[in-house]
């Protein structure tokens, strides 16, 4: 219904400017509101880039632990601790980084629902 | 590194400027402005509306895709001078209306060239080429124009500086190819241009004794653009001018290194430490950024991928607008850009035109965010 009232013709009275009316939220309430919503996008299209890596990772680690009881060698598994060790260190980093922003983002729900019902009252 | 050493590019944070200060900073009545973005993508849109403010007239355009900086700047009559190929707003204007009123009642002169022809005028001048070889404006019209040359904007003065420094001396010129077509990929033409077409077209073109009276393959030479200020619009820009272009670049490294000079207006400023961890990811060096301005949201109406679609409702409405008497058309255009770029992100956007939801201002703003999966809004309706 409301995309057949977009298809309609636009009228004259549709075209007309407003005049200038005092916005209702503040520029610094804005400002950050668009802050973090640019940063959580910046870290959306990294991700975007890693998501199909990132899936395969587990699969590949699996495959790699079930080769371990196979090594013959003491260096490959020198060499098996040394890639799994800095493996450790960045996905740490992901994880503890999501984790807080995570964290935050239900906070940040929590305290929108409460000043929504405060605005109500 | 002592802070003398340091080169003035480097310094400091002094290219961070207010939007305002950016455009009284650079850009003149004459001066000759390249807008970046492509189509409705990435084009800095708060940049042009500022000029708009500032009403700063008799403006050279020169840009390559897409004119929708450019049909503001001509709905508010501050261009006469435009260097460009296509002229339209894509799908829902093909030929813009205001760029081609203004064309025909005289107010702007117009230099033509292929699409192909001005992207390699932006490479030349991205390189530093004296000029960049092309052929496929052979046999068309646009070799029979020059209306820069016309107007005698073209060569020297008198003194030997340039007339217009930003106007090559000759729109084109054709040479024969010292090489004899050797460089033509030959395979795309001996034995014929497609297996169902067994013409030698490379044999014809040898034959030809057009444009110098003598047989041999000849080549269209044109000149590299180079404009005093390009204007682009980048998510995310270093706090010392690194910029990191996501999404569709167009023609934006080119122009902006064939600059003068460049302003960019950001989505974001970050560190540059944030930039360097991907140096590869980089668009355009510092060197040759000299402004940086921040306007989240400031590519509206356009669209800036992975942050923001464009508002087809506005384009919509526009084309309506556009069509009317011209001094209407300026009074719209400078009552809607409004004071300050603050205001207007936080009144105009959804105001005077009809949007499925009616919201407007920073509300609706947020209903044109792109899915950061995709780049776009999935489901914006475009009705037509």
């Amino acid at each position: 219904m409301e995309r057949k009232r977009m298809r309609a013709r636009i009228t004259e009275e549709d075209l007309r400017l407003s005049e200038r009316v005092e916005p209702k939220e503040s520029f610094e309430t804005w400002q950050k509101v668009i802050d973090a919503a640019w940063d959580m996008t910046i870290v959306a299209v990294a991700y975007n880039d890693m998501r199909i890596p990132l899936k395969r990772v587990p699969e590949t680690l699996e495959s790699l632990e079930s080769t371990i009881s196979s090594v013959t060698d003491e260096k490959t598994l020198d060499v098996i601790e040394e890639e799994v060790k800095t493996g450790i260190r960045h996905f740490s980093d992901i994880l503890e980084g999501a984790r807080d922003s995570r964290e935050r983002m239900d906070r940040i729900l929590r305290a929108t629902w409460n000043r929504r019902v405060q605005l109500k009252t | 590194m002592a802070e003398a050493t340091i080169p003035t590019f480097m310094r400091g944070k002094d290219k961070i400027m207010s939007l305002s200060d950016a455009v009284k900073t650079f850009i003149k009545p004459g001066t000759c402005i390249c807008p970046g973005g492509f189509s409705y993508t990435k084009k800095p849109f708060a940049l042009a509306r500022e000029v708009i403010r500032q009403d700063i007239g008799n403006l050279f355009i020169t840009m390559n895709g897409g004119a929708s900086i450019c049909e503001f700047w001509c709905a508010a009559g501050l261009v006469k001078l435009l260097d460009t190929t296509y002229i339209g707003l894509e799908g829902i204007q093909p030929v813009a209306y205001s760029v081609r009123r203004s064309i025909q009642d005289g107010t702007v002169d117009v230099e033509d060239y292929s699409n192909y022809g001005f992207g390699l005028r932006t490479v030349a001048g991205r390189y530093g080429w004296p000029f960049a070889p092309l052929m496929s404006e052979f046999g068309t019209s646009f070799m029979d124009h020059d209306t820069f040359g016309k107007m005698g904007l073209r060569g020297k003065k008198a003194d030997g500086s340039w007339i217009h420094p930003s106007i090559a001396p000759a729109r084109a010129a054709v040479i024969e190819d010292p090489f004899d077509g050797w460089g033509l990929r030959p395979h795309a033409f001996e034995g014929g241009d497609a297996t169902s077409n067994q013409t030698n077209f490379l044999d014809q073109v040898r034959e030809s004794t057009a444009y110098t009276g003598n047989k041999g393959v000849k080549c269209i030479l044109v000149p590299p653009i180079l404009p005093e200020v390009t204007i682009i619009l980048a998510q995310r820009v270093g706090e010392k001018g690194t910029t990191r272009i996501e999404g569709i670049w167009g023609p934006d490294n080119e122009q902006a290194i064939s600059a003068k000079n460049c302003i960019v207006q950001a989505e974001k400023i970050v560190t540059e430490e944030e930039l360097r961890a991907q140096p590869y990811s980089n668009t355009i060096a510092m060197q040759y950024i000299d402004a940086i301005v921040q306007v989240p949201y400031g590519g509206f109406p356009g669209q800036v991928p992975y942050y923001y679609d464009y508002d087809w409702d506005f384009w919509r409405a526009y084309t309506q607008i556009n069509r009317k008497d011209k001094a209407e058309v300026n009074k719209y255009i400078r009552d809607w850009v409004m004071e300050d770029e603050w205001t207007f992100l936080a009144t105009r956007p959804g105001d005077g035109y009809p949007t499925i939801t009616g919201t407007k201002g920073l509300e609706r703003l947020f209903e044109l965010r792109a899915d950061a999966l995709y780049g776009y809004r999935p489901g914006l309706a475009r009705p037509l």
